[in-house]
């Protein structure tokens, strides 16, 4: 009984060695920095106006928050499928049209993230009429990207007002 | 965005630039946190799953200054010369946080030898915040956005509070009774329970504000040329957090002169006799001094009233004149000339005319003027009359030497 019990683990142990060996070799390995911004206006002494954009550890109401969401892939594999789920924060609502990522496909929901859509497919019905969900109404976005090829970066964001 | 003036002002200064405000509202309590969460789905190279990638952000929300509302007390009129008055407002925040507000008082004057000068609350502090969640009418608990502090207090607002549920709106009152913020840090909410249900619903984001009253005090100057004067008192609350943001209201204060001449002559009625300046009266010849008597005669007082011509009305004119020490008032003897129109003879009474006395204070009261009356009840209490300016009136009553 024993010879067999330890014989059946070595076994074991070998493939899942393998297996790590293999997973280790070669892996994507994404990872995700979110950073919340805001553009303040300034003005000089001749009246120019600039605009800058400063981390936004505080915002008032009716501030717009740019959020940019950084996604590296320091693996050595690339990743494929990838979906960025982005509920919109409590407190902030959706800023039209302010959605952006290079080479994703994006996909709105108004039902807190169950179920994403085109824009142009986000319909709701109401007294028996089909009408398509305002932007203000979007509460998660999603980005599809396809691949992210091993070592390179790249960012999708949004906006939302501070309500 | 204001209040971001301030924050950006050492960056704005650096760079030689000053901030440009924009517009702006409020629906989310100050010091609330944000907090945005994304995740990343994604698979390797084979289409087999890989562990979920989380990452989040978070800011916490800022005051946004706002002008409470202040009541509007009635104006006073009239108003006397050299008094101090005590101007109160009620104030009700309609921020989305808590705001210390400083109080300034200032008057435009009319006819009057100066501005009037002022005292009293130099600053007021009231909480606020905004509505978590909806609720219906009905409710005694009500939840609100963490302020990050769990100490019973969230943005300013503690249990006994009063507080105004959408002061712009619906403008309901209602009394905190306790905060559980116990929950805070886990939920980012917490509840308020009131003392009684809400009669009306609200939704989320509304503005709930604290309420409270000041008192500045108003001290009157003196009027240039009688009979009377104003100022009009602007009481101003401004924002501690940002002091373009002020609310205002005015209290006009008319000033009138007080201007009624009182003077005392006696008489001996049993042996007439006196030395000092005289007065000829309803046939009779009374003094201000130099008038003597023996123990058993009569003396009679007399006490004339004047307000002089060009003066304002003087109201509520209460004669209260205190029997003598080694005399006693002789009963049903006063008699008043409420305005000029001749002397009418009193009764001794808590009622029933315009005079009466306190036997046990040994007091008389003459409600002197036009329709003084001492009806109601108990001695003193009675209603003084109006003399208008040029009008004269007297009284008299008698008492004998102990």
């Amino acid at each position: 009984m024993k010879s067999t019990i330890t014989a059946l683990p070595v076994a074991a142990l070998l493939s899942s060695l393998l297996l790590l060996s293999g997973m280790a070799s070669a892996a994507p390995e994404l990872s995700m920095e979110i950073k919340a911004e805001r553009e303040v206006t300034l003005t000089d002494d001749n009246g120019n106006t600039r605009t800058e954009k400063v981390t936004a550890d505080t915002a008032a109401p009716g501030d717009t928050v740019l959020y940019t969401l950084t996604y590296t892939n320091s693996g050595d594999e690339t990743a494929t499928n990838i979906k960025i789920d982005n509920p919109i924060p409590e407190g902030n609502q959706y800023l039209p049209n302010s959605a952006w990522g290079d080479g994703s496909d994006l996909y709105f929901s108004i039902d807190a993230g169950k179920s994403f859509k085109k824009a142009s497919a986000l319909t709701y019905q109401i007294d028996g009429t089909t009408r398509t969900a305002a932007p203000e109404n979007y509460n998660a976005v999603r980005w599809v990207i396809k691949s992210i090829p091993a070592g390179t970066n790249g960012s999708v964001g949004f906006s939302a007002v501070v309500q | 965005m204001k209040t971001q003036a301030a924050r950006y002002l050492g960056a704005a200064l650096l760079a030689g630039s000053v901030f440009v405000p924009t517009a702006l509202y409020a629906s989310t309590a100050a010091n609330t946190t944000i907090s945005n969460t994304v995740t990343v789905n994604f698979d390797d190279a084979s289409g087999n799953a890989q562990t979920a990638v989380v990452a989040s952000v978070s800011f916490s929300v800022n005051l946004v200054a706002s002008a409470p509302i202040v009541s509007a007390p009635a104006d006073v009129n009239p108003a006397t010369e050299s008094t101090l008055y005590n101007l109160v407002h009620s104030l009700t925040s309609t921020a989305n946080g808590p705001d210390t507000y400083n109080i300034s008082g200032a008057s435009v004057d009319s006819n009057m030898d100066g501005s009037a000068t002022f005292g009293g609350d130099a600053t007021i502090v009231l909480g606020a915040t905004t509505l978590a969640a909806d609720f219906a009418a009905g409710v005694t608990t009500i939840t609100v956005p963490f302020d990050g502090t769990d100490d019973g207090v969230v943005n300013g607002l503690a249990a006994g509070d009063l507080i105004v549920i959408d002061p712009t709106g619906t403008g309901e009152p209602a009394v905190i009774d306790s905060i559980d913020e116990s929950t805070g840090a886990a939920t980012n909410v917490v509840t308020i329970t009131l003392t009684a249900a809400t009669v009306n619903a609200a939704t989320a984001g509304i503005t709930i504000g604290e309420t409270a009253s000041t008192t500045t005090t108003v001290t009157t100057n003196t009027v240039t040329t009688p009979p009377s004067g104003t100022h009009t008192v602007t009481v101003t609350y401004t924002s501690a957090a940002d002091a373009g943001v002020t609310a205002t209201d005015d209290t006009v204060y008319t000033v009138v002169r007080s201007a009624l001449t009182v003077t005392k002559y006696v008489r001996n009625a049993t042996t007439a006799n006196g030395t000092g300046t005289s007065i000829a009266f309803g046939g009779e010849t009374y003094y201000d001094s130099g008038v003597n008597g023996n123990p058993g005669e009569t003396m009679e007082y007399l006490i004339v009233i004047e307000n002089p011509p060009t003066y304002a009305d003087a109201q509520n004119i209460v004669v209260s004149d205190p029997i003598p020490q080694f005399t006693t008032y002789t009963a049903a003897t006063i008699q008043l000339d409420a305005n000029g129109g001749g002397l009418v003879a009193q009764d001794d009474s808590d009622s029933g005319d315009a005079a009466e006395f306190d036997g046990g204070a040994n007091i008389v009261y003459v409600y002197a003027g036009a329709t003084g009356s001492d009806g109601a009840a108990g001695f003193g209490n009675g209603t003084g009359g109006t003399l208008a300016g040029g009008e004269t009136s007297a009284v008299i009553f008698q008492v004998t030497i102990d």
